[in-house]
């Protein structure tokens, strides 16, 4: 698969994900994981880029000893985001299954 | 690998792509939150970082996070303008063509200021302690024209530079880098002897005793690999540095050729680096050899074309840098 296509695919999946409750990088990548076949090379960048453009908010939980764990939330930005990508990921795969003759609803 | 070695390995990766060092620091503790949070969930510490992937991968995912200080670039970027105009102003308004060159000092001083982000402060003062110091050197020497003793303020530099080291390299490095040259000002002001600067032999002898001397050499060649040729290019290296001492010595002795005999040692990084780049496969750009090369022409050709022409020299290390710089 196209990587530029997947990284896509994978930041509608990341915001969906982020939008049910808040998560650490690393539940974040097992959940993805758990469906999708990912390393954390191409999820951890996914994050903080979206946590650059405002759609993600971090917060830092100290737990005491060794480095703070950041729990991503979605921002009211992102949940904007999460419909936006959820229509054009529709409006593709509807495109896809008239081509491929499958019928999608 | 475990989880330091990881860790270590990041941060070395991260460096070569240039990412701050703010947003280094941010992504070894998220990794390192990553490891400790699958290993409280059950995994192994082998299982994660095998998961995790390679760091140079991880690096090479993030290098999008590359110079992202637009303002920092700009600034440096229009140094060379601003350093050319301050040039002729003082030129031509106030005839201080010389030390008045020192304001292209500007230009690599902006660029070590942008790039501090990366950097701690005792490697921040240590790569601004070259232009401090020869700043201070050439204004002193030009206002007062008293060159000698004032050239022992380039003892900054490698006493800065200790303060990078572990606590023992520290003390000894102040002491050896910080009271040797105060001992040999006070011995030139109270007792004048031509042979005060045996004191500086103290230097030497440390450096031999402790391996340091042969340590950098060592460190400059080094992980070149075992064969026959390295090693010989690492026995011609100690060889120069052996004779470029005893030609100095022997110009200074016999000629009273101290200045500019000292030129001399300019030729040991410059081997040392063109070995470097025979035996490595990351080259050393040649911007890297030009504030040799410049310092050389500029102090050999001053005397007979005039200073006030031959700092131009400089400009070779912007320029260079241009042609060398990635984009």
């Amino acid at each position: 698969m196209n990587s530029q296509f997947k990284r896509g695919v994978l930041e509608l999946c990341i915001v969906k994900i982020l939008s049910i409750r808040a998560m650490s990088t690393f539940e974040v990548l097992e959940v993805i994981s758990n469906d999708l076949n990912v390393n954390e090379n191409t999820v951890y960048p996914i994050l903080r880029r979206l946590t650059s453009d405002k759609y993600l908010e971090v917060k830092k939980n100290n737990i005491g000893v060794g480095a703070p764990r950041k729990y991503f939330y979605l921002t009211d930005l992102g949940e904007e985001r999460l419909v936006e990508l959820e229509n054009e990921w529709n409006t593709f795969l509807k495109g896809v299954s008239r081509i491929l003759g499958v019928s999608y609803e | 690998m475990n989880k330091k070695e990881f860790l270590n390995e990041l941060e070395e990766c991260l460096y070569d792509y240039e990412i701050r060092r703010d947003v280094i620091e941010d992504i070894l503790s998220d990794h390192e939150a990553l490891i400790d949070e699958a290993i409280e969930r059950g995994s192994t510490e082998e299982e994660i970082i095998d998961r995790l992937g390679r760091p140079r991968t991880i690096a090479r995912s993030l290098k999008g996070e590359k110079k992202k200080s637009g303002a920092g670039y700009k600034i440096t970027a229009v140094s060379p303008f601003i350093a050319t105009i301050l040039f002729f102003i003082l030129g031509f308004q106030l005839n201080f063509w010389h030390p008045g060159w020192l304001v292209f000092l500007i230009i690599p001083v902006a660029g070590i200021l942008e790039s501090s982000r990366r950097m701690a402060l005792a490697e921040l003062l240590v790569a601004l302690s070259p232009f401090v110091s020869a700043a201070v050197f050439f204004t002193i020497g030009f206002m007062y024209n008293v060159y000698h003793p004032t050239w022992l303020v380039f003892f900054l530099i490698p006493l800065l530079g200790v303060f990078n080291g572990n606590k023992k390299d520290k003390l000894v490095g102040i002491v050896i880098f910080g009271l040797v040259p105060l001992l040999y000002l006070y011995l030139e002001i109270i007792n004048y002897s031509e042979y005060n600067w045996v004191v500086f032999l103290v230097v030497v002898i440390y450096g031999l005793v402790t391996g340091h001397i042969d340590g950098v050499i060592k460190i400059d060649l080094g992980n070149l690999g075992d064969n026959e040729e390295a090693k010989r290019d690492e026995r011609l290296l100690k060889a120069s540095v052996l004779v470029i001492g005893v030609a100095y010595i022997i110009l200074g002795v016999s000629f009273n050729l101290w200045h500019p005999g000292w030129l001399l040692f300019l030729i040991i990084p410059v081997v040392a680096m063109i070995f470097v780049n025979k035996h490595h496969s990351s080259e050393i750009p040649f911007v890297a050899f030009t504030p040799f090369i410049s310092v050389a022409l500029f102090i050999l050709l001053g005397d007979y074309i005039g200073y006030e022409y031959s700092w131009l020299f400089f400009m070779m290390i912007p320029i260079a840098g241009i042609f060398t710089t990635e984009d």
